[in-house]
């Protein structure tokens, strides 16, 4: 039986053409947005002229370290004891004492901005962060209306696609307000931004007894079994937390 | 001070990179790129702000509920003339359309893929399966499903939709299902907002596989049909609450009724004795009741009894006696499935949705199953060898009162009934060749936009239009790219124009079929069909006798040639009349299978002779031991 190599170019039929793209689309992998037109396998008729190929999933790179960002909030240059302030902070002080301490390092001097700045690698403007993504502080111009757009790919994302698999717990705090939602859309939510697990609130503020908790793309407002009125209350409750706590942020800045 | 134009008169050393910024500006809902339209001035009091409207589904458009049973014959449900009471099914069906004549592809997860994607299963790599021993290194069977063929959910979700999918989803690689992903082939990466669930292809009922989102979880020990009919319910009422009137889709895909055969005994009561008088007197029965609602034609005949399968009048007491058990507790199980669907549009009807909602109701996606094998199962691994007949048997009769309950792990039931339920046709699931695997039923419901209530239709269809029929109806353009990648084209055809006229010409005019050696190819009513040598009976029965099967040889499968138009459930073999006839479909199937990735042509005896994917993970680890890592139940040590 006559052997067929995927890139065929003997056949002869009217869906050449179909076939062809067919194949130049076959995609294996992680990735799934890199095809791979160097499909290395053989196609015949039966599995007896045939060979298998099997690309290797994606990997990192051999003994590509563990990666941890830790970013705390709202602390001065002076308040850990690991920088000479005199609230104890053995943790750091551990960590700085058998790594290093850079001394000239910034940030972009509030919240939003920083953390979009920090997950993209670009500036805060550019990633349209310069305020907020909440409604009340930004605003319908490209530096400012809160929205990461997905060319300027996150961490996450990068790593992620390199092998990594990718895990935020915490303070998130650039989703827009009106995607915050049980209705969505997901794709500025930490699991749409490269995160495989999210586990945090998606707001800049939170109580930290009671916090705005969200697993994934779930709000985590009671158990998972149907008990419509009961719910419907939390929900509420919970909705109307976050819009004080927005507005509480106004205040304070 | 001066307005200027977002991209014109700036003379800053930043120039370039504000362009570069203004040219990605991205809004809205799918991130692609949209042109900014405002006016950038120095200060606010300078400029225009601009925020495009996040993207809406166009006015009206319905809510989509998309519900796949799992290995149902075309003669189980009372809906189309079975014995097996499904009064939602039925109060669907009289208040839509019965769709008679659609296709699915014979077996789960090509099926499912086809579905999904609008495309036939082997172009998007799923001729097989995603689990590692029914998978092979090629474009057309290595099991994951490319990006550039979206998914409904990611049409649907693209175009202002929530997207939601319960139950089975059977498209995931095994290598991917676990704790460390990678997550782009769980549904949820796949187009759905959230997924509640099970990643594979059959699963414990009361201690289900269960997945949410990313995450496994631990089931609590209810039946997964009534978690995942509250999940589904959960999800709509929270959208609606977050987002009133915004359409969903629910893609609703029970793990019922495949085996394990499970279900609350007081679904099983009403059904004692129901089934004594056997399932030859089932096959006279159903066809009476399909003549009678019109569902196939006045003049239509049963095919001859299997040659495998017993006379009931002939069975001993005890063979009765369990086989019957068997089917009482299939026909609970599936009852209890119809009800718990039930619940879910009655909810749709109570908050007001249900005439603004698009129902699809596939009952199967597959013909009746054979996996039960000659005798049923209740333990017996799915493929397991060396046990005679009789062996089994007795084992069954000893443990008849496990069958249908939790303990009864991989309870199925004998060919005989799988036969009986999938009246009017020859065969079973897995046999591509025949209409007996791939012909199901088809409900749809449409409130707001079926006038013909009640109505049938005839017009060959397949499992690959439903996606762009439920484009055409919600008026939605199937993207040119979706997430930046350019999107292959659909290649199911939309039966839309048949909702409202019963004589609206099918468009769908050739479909193959190939599930592991056995295929056909339809045009225009007429088919050819191989059955492949040896069969899967055949080839287990070898196997178990520790014999070398019979050496499979594509090239003498014998082909047969039907005409539907005429014979319907292919009584009448014309091969010898029309010889021709058969040449060109033979030729067609030939183009077809290259244009769709079928080739290799990889068979049973390849999948139990370890011959594909033989990966170094899985060395030295036989068949048996595979199948029992892809069925298990919920891992309670490493959930949650």
């Amino acid at each position: 039986m006559k052997k067929i190599k995927n890139n065929i170019t003997n056949l002869k039929t009217p869906q050449k053409g179909l076939l062809f793209t067919a194949i130049l689309f076959a995609q294996f992998g992680f990735g799934q947005s890199k095809p791979d037109p160097n499909y290395k396998g053989v196609v015949g008729k039966t599995l007896a002229d045939s060979k298998e190929y099997w690309i290797e999933p994606v990997k990192a790179p051999e003994g590509a370290p563990n990666v941890v960002w830790i970013l705390l909030d709202d602390v001065g240059f002076g308040a850990t004891s690991a920088f000479g302030g005199l609230i104890n902070t053995p943790t750091f002080e551990k960590l700085a004492n058998n790594g290093l301490r850079y001394t000239n390092f910034h940030t972009t001097a509030i919240c939003a901005p920083t953390r979009s700045a920090l997950l993209t690698g670009r500036n805060s403007h550019a990633v349209h962060v310069g305020g907020f993504s909440h409604t009340s502080m930004s605003a319908g111009f490209p530096g400012w209306d809160g929205r990461l757009p997905s060319s300027a790919g996150t961490i996450a994302e990068i790593l992620r696609d390199n092998g990594y698999n990718t895990f935020a717990v915490g303070k998130y705090g650039v989703t827009p307000d009106e995607d915050a939602t049980d209705a969505g859309p997901f794709d500025r939510w930490p699991t749409g931004k490269g995160f495989e697990h999210f586990y945090g609130f998606l707001g800049s503020q939170t109580d930290q007894y009671n916090p705005d908790l969200v697993e994934d793309q779930t709000w985590l407002n009671g158990s998972t079994k149907l008990n419509g009125a009961e719910k419907d209350k939390s929900k509420k409750r919970i909705y109307n937390r976050f819009k004080r706590q927005t507005f509480k942020r106004i205040d304070y800045r | 001070m001066k307005n200027f134009k977002n991209t014109t008169t700036i003379k800053s050393s930043g120039k370039g990179l504000l362009i570069t910024a203004l040219l990605v500006a991205q809004f809205g809902f799918a991130q692609e790129q949209q042109e900014f339209k405002g006016t950038i001035g120095k200060t606010l009091a300078d400029s225009k702000e601009y925020w495009p409207d996040p993207v809406k589904a166009p006015k009206g458009a319905p809510n989509v509920v998309w519900i796949l049973l799992d290995d149902v014959g075309f003669g189980a449900a009372s809906a189309f003339g079975g014995l097996i009471n499904t009064p939602t099914f039925d109060n669907l069906a009289n208040n839509g359309l019965r769709y008679t004549n659609f296709h699915t592809t014979a077996i789960c997860a090509p099926t499912r893929a086809a579905l999904l994607t609008g495309r036939n299963s082997g172009r998007v790599h799923v001729s097989g399966f995603s689990h590692t021993i029914l998978s092979a290194g090629f474009p057309g069977w290595d099991g994951r499903i490319p990006s550039d063929k979206g998914t409904i959910a990611e049409i649907l979700r693209e175009n202002g939709y929530n997207t939601f999918a319960v139950g089975k989803y059977g498209v995931t690689p095994d290598e991917d299902a676990t704790d460390a992903g990678p997550f782009d082939r769980w549904p949820t990466g796949k187009g759905f907002d959230h997924f509640y669930g099970f990643l594979g292809s059959q699963t414990d009922q009361y201690n289900p596989d269960l997945v949410e989102d990313q995450v496994h979880i631990k089931p609590d020990g209810r039946h997964l049909n009534e978690l995942i009919t509250d999940k589904a319910i959960s999800y709509i009422q929270k959208q609606q609450k977050a987002a009133p009137g915004k359409p969903f889709f629910l893609y609703y895909a029970p793990g019922a009724v495949h085996a394990p055969h499970q279900v609350a005994e007081k679904w099983v009561e009403p059904y004692k004795g129901k089934f004594d008088e056997g399932w030859d007197v089932y096959r006279e029965k159903v066809l009476a009741n399909q003549k009678k609602l019109g569902t196939i034609p006045a003049n239509a005949v049963l095919p001859e009894r299997n040659a495998l399968i017993t006379e009931w009048k002939k069975l001993t007491p005890d063979q009765k006696k369990v086989y019957a058990r068997f089917m009482e507790v299939y026909a609970g199980f599936l009852t209890y499935t119809d009800y718990e669907i039930g619940r879910v549009v009655d909810y749709l009807k109570q908050s007001g949705q249900l005439d603004n909602t698009l129902i699809f109701v596939a009952i199967g996606d597959n013909g009746a199953s054979k996996e039960g094998t000659l005798q049923g199962t209740i333990n017996q691994s799915l493929f397991s060898q060396g046990k005679s007949d009789e062996e089994n048997l007795q084992s069954n009769l000893n443990n008849i009162g496990e069958i249908g309950t939790a303990k009864g792990l991989n309870t199925n039931y004998p060919l005989g009934w799988a036969q009986a339920t999938n009246a009017p046709f020859k065969n079973w699931k897995q046999d591509a060749h025949s209409e007996g695997g791939t012909r199901n039923p088809l409900i749809v419901f449409y409130p707001n936009g079926i006038k013909d209530k009640g109505g049938i239709r005839n017009q060959y269809s397949h499992v690959t239009d439903l996606l762009p029929t439920t484009l055409a109806i919600t008026g939605i353009k199937a993207p040119e790219y979706i997430k930046g990648i350019k999107q292959d084209i659909i290649q199911g055809s939309s039966f839309q124009a048949s909702l409202d006229n019963p004589k609206a010409e099918s468009l769908h005019k050739v479909q193959y079929y190939y599930i592991f050696g056995n295929r056909a190819i339809y045009k225009d009513g007429w088919k050819a069909s191989a059955a492949h040598l040896p069969d899967s009976f055949a080839v287990k029965q070898s196997l178990g006798k520790n014999e070398k099967p019979v050496a499979s040889n594509f090239d003498t499968d014998v082909w047969e040639l039907y005409n539907l138009n005429e014979d319907f459930n292919e009584r009448n073999n014309l091969a010898k009349k029309y010889p021709e006839k058969l040449a060109e479909l033979q030729k067609l199937f030939d183009e077809q299978a290259k244009e769709n990735n079928v080739y290799p042509l990889i068979d049973w005896q390849d999948v139990y002779n370890r011959r594909i994917h033989n990966t170094a993970a899985d060395k030295g680890k036989t068949l048996q031991d595979l199948v029992k890592q892809v069925t298990k139940p919920a891992d309670t040590e490493t959930t949650k």
